[in-house]
């Protein structure tokens, strides 16, 4: 368990501010994902946790007990680094060793024990043929596994693990991704991980701490935290979005004489900013017309393997290009050609009364 | 012959036909054609005299003191120069650039001018030298002063090779040590030793070549007494300026010239084997 209350954290003598007034808690057992893009503080407060740098203010308990006192030897957080850190002149069997050969004397098992025990750890990691060789031997996927069979030896409660999948390929970072959940449910460790990328972030954890520059934005479930975001900046961080801007009247806008509204009483604007999910937008087929919100003309489509964006600029009552996300199935039902007309529907937008607020749906009252 | 051709492999990077003939060049002229001329020297002295002069009294005991003192400079310097890298790559303190400007001097200074400067500072009229010798110890004209001046014309070589080694260690690597329990004792033996050894090796061969030949430095403080601190530079200095001693100066050159070789030999293999861990 990770208890983190009010942590303050600053460089540069105050000047630059990296966390301010962080609040969460990872309860035993959850894998958890700490998310924001770069300069957000993320790789600090793991830093932090670990005892790799000491906070201005606030508290960090590890296990209930508390760690600000605790020097990084006696925290027992097992951390893997983002270029894992290797000790080069070392190999494999060594590297994984080193954390049971360096404890104090009367705490340090046998070495038949340190043998058995390095072994069944490059078996976890299933890098048990590799024991001999030298770090610089070793694919990057490989040396994240040794980073991580490393950290396992001294037999963390706490797992750390700083942009784990970073420096690898798509598919290794695929591969190591399954296999890290299935050794987190194994060991059944407390592990936080800190990653740029939303979409790791989504896959892997139970839940997510989206972090920007300094400050926490949400705690939330994968699910969550993408349909239920907390402010704009999590709207925007977690996916691709359009944008609209039309005026705001009794609570409803219009586009054509379509009406879209919200049960929400909203202030009139002459201007309000509407966001729009790319898979809110739908292709309609011919047959489908008379539910049309308006036509458009597919002006490029790119294949992006599961799913297909198309780049649409409506002819009537919108302009600008506007993307849209479709099923490989819909692209072949269709039959979608660049430069042709199809209908759309839009099923809803998305309204930020305030940029710090959750944001209101606009739906349309047709069926 | 085509297939010859073909089959010879071929380099990304141009230029090493250019590069190779120019290493040949100036190794051949500057290192090669001097040992052979010298070698050349000694072809007309028959064996037997060889042996004469090699078992010289003289002869052996200025080529001992002048290995020996080599070598426990060059080792001194081994261990200092450690220390004096880690000092200067890790801690930062007022005045460190100045320092570390300071540890490149002895390079520069004139040897003569460093030797006659330690020679009068140990002098038994000299400040240390006169504190030195009020506790018995007695540097000027024993090994000690040869050890002291080859220690310190040595010096930089050890700091300078192993600086760059250690300032490229990254923080993380400490930090990995330490997360998983190592304290600053055990990540200095089990992590930052190895990895520094290979070129402290380097630096420690250099130390030892260089404390090998040295002359400048070493005869204002050694007294040059025959027998006791007469080092093996100096008598073949004064062997080329007696008549007829020609043959023998060349004996002690090529005797001074295989022990050196060989203990740069091992001191490479040496090097090699503490860097197994990058082939």
């Amino acid at each position: 368990m990770i208890n983190i209350e009010r942590i303050n954290k600053s460089f540069d003598h105050g000047r630059i501010r990296i966390l301010e007034d962080v609040n969460f808690s990872v309860p035993k057992g959850q894998l958890v994902a700490l998310l924001g893009p770069s300069g957000s503080g993320k790789t600090t407060l793991l830093r932090l946790i670990a005892g790799l740098e000491n906070a201005d203010s606030g508290t960090i308990e590890l296990e209930g007990k508390p760690a600000q006192s605790k020097t990084i030897q006696q925290r027992q957080v097992g951390f893997v680094f983002q270029h894992y850190a290797l000790f080069r002149h070392m190999n494999v069997f060594n590297n994984v060793a080193f954390g049971l050969r360096v404890k104090p004397w009367f705490k340090r098992p046998k070495r038949k024990i340190i043998q058995q025990k390095v072994q069944e750890l490059l078996e976890l990691v299933q890098i048990n043929e590799l024991a001999k060789r030298y770090p610089s031997q070793l694919s990057g996927g490989q040396r994240q596994r040794v980073a991580l069979a490393r950290a396992l030896a001294i037999e963390p409660k706490i797992l750390l693990l700083d942009e784990p999948f970073g420096a690898l390929d798509a598919n290794v970072r695929q591969e190591l991704r399954i296999w890290l959940r299935k050794l987190h449910d194994r060991m059944q460790l407390t592990t936080l991980f800190v990653t740029h990328d939303q979409q790791e972030a989504m896959d892997l954890a139970d839940r997510i701490i989206l972090l920007q520059k300094g400050k926490l934005q949400q705690i939330d479930t994968p699910e969550n935290i993408y349909e239920k975001p907390a402010n704009l900046f999590v709207y925007q961080f977690l996916g691709s979005f359009n944008t609209i801007r039309l005026p705001v009247n009794n609570s409803s806008i219009k586009i054509g004489h379509h009406v879209f509204q919200t049960d929400r009483q909203i202030a009139n604007a002459d201007m309000g900013i509407f966001y729009i999910r790319p898979y809110h937008l739908r292709l309609l087929s011919q047959n489908q017309a008379t539910t049309a919100h308006f036509y458009a003309s597919v002006q490029g489509i790119l294949f992006n393997g599961s799913i297909i964006k198309l780049q649409i600029q409506p002819i009537d009552y919108l302009s600008g290009i506007y993307e849209v996300t479709i099923s490989p199935s819909d692209y072949h039902a269709h039959h979608v050609k660049n430069g042709a007309i199809y209908p759309f529907s839009i099923q809803e937008l998305a309204f930020f009364i305030t940029p710090q607020q959750p944001p209101i749906t606009f739906k349309t009252s047709e069926s | 012959m085509a297939r010859l051709i073909q089959n010879r492999q071929r380099h990304i990077l141009p230029g090493f036909g250019l590069n190779m003939g120019v290493m040949l060049f100036f190794v051949g002229l500057l290192i090669v054609l001097p040992l052979a001329a010298l070698f050349m020297h000694t072809t007309n002295i028959s064996w037997s005299k060889f042996v004469d002069i090699a078992q010289d009294e003289r002869v052996q005991s200025a080529l001992k003191l002048s290995f020996s003192s080599a070598i426990i400079a060059a080792l001194i310097n081994l261990f200092a120069g450690i220390m004096v890298a880690w000092v200067l790559v890790r801690y930062d303190f007022i005045g460190r650039r100045l320092f570390d400007s300071l540890i490149d001097f002895p390079f520069a200074l004139p040897t003569a001018v460093a030797g006659m400067t330690l020679a009068s500072l140990y002098d038994h009229n000299g400040w240390l030298g006169g504190l030195l010798k009020s506790v018995g110890v007695q540097v000027v004209q024993t090994q000690a002063g040869i050890v002291l001046a080859l220690v310190f014309i040595g010096f930089p070589f050890v700091v300078r090779s192993v600086q760059p080694v250690l300032a490229d260690m990254n923080q993380e690597i400490e930090q990995a040590a330490k997360s998983l329990g190592a304290n600053g004792r055990q990540f200095f033996w089990r992590i930052v030793l190895p990895t520094i050894l290979p070129a402290a090796f380097t630096g420690f061969s250099l130390a030892l070549a260089r404390g090998i030949g040295e002359y400048g430095s070493v005869i204002f403080i050694a007294g040059n007494i025959p027998y006791v601190s007469e080092i093996a530079p100096l008598l073949i200095a004064i062997r080329v300026d007696e008549e007829s001693g020609y043959e023998s100066a060349a004996v002690i050159a090529i005797l001074m010239m295989i022990i050196a070789f060989i203990l740069l030999l091992l001191g490479n293999v040496l090097q090699r084997w503490t860097r197994f861990y990058q082939k």
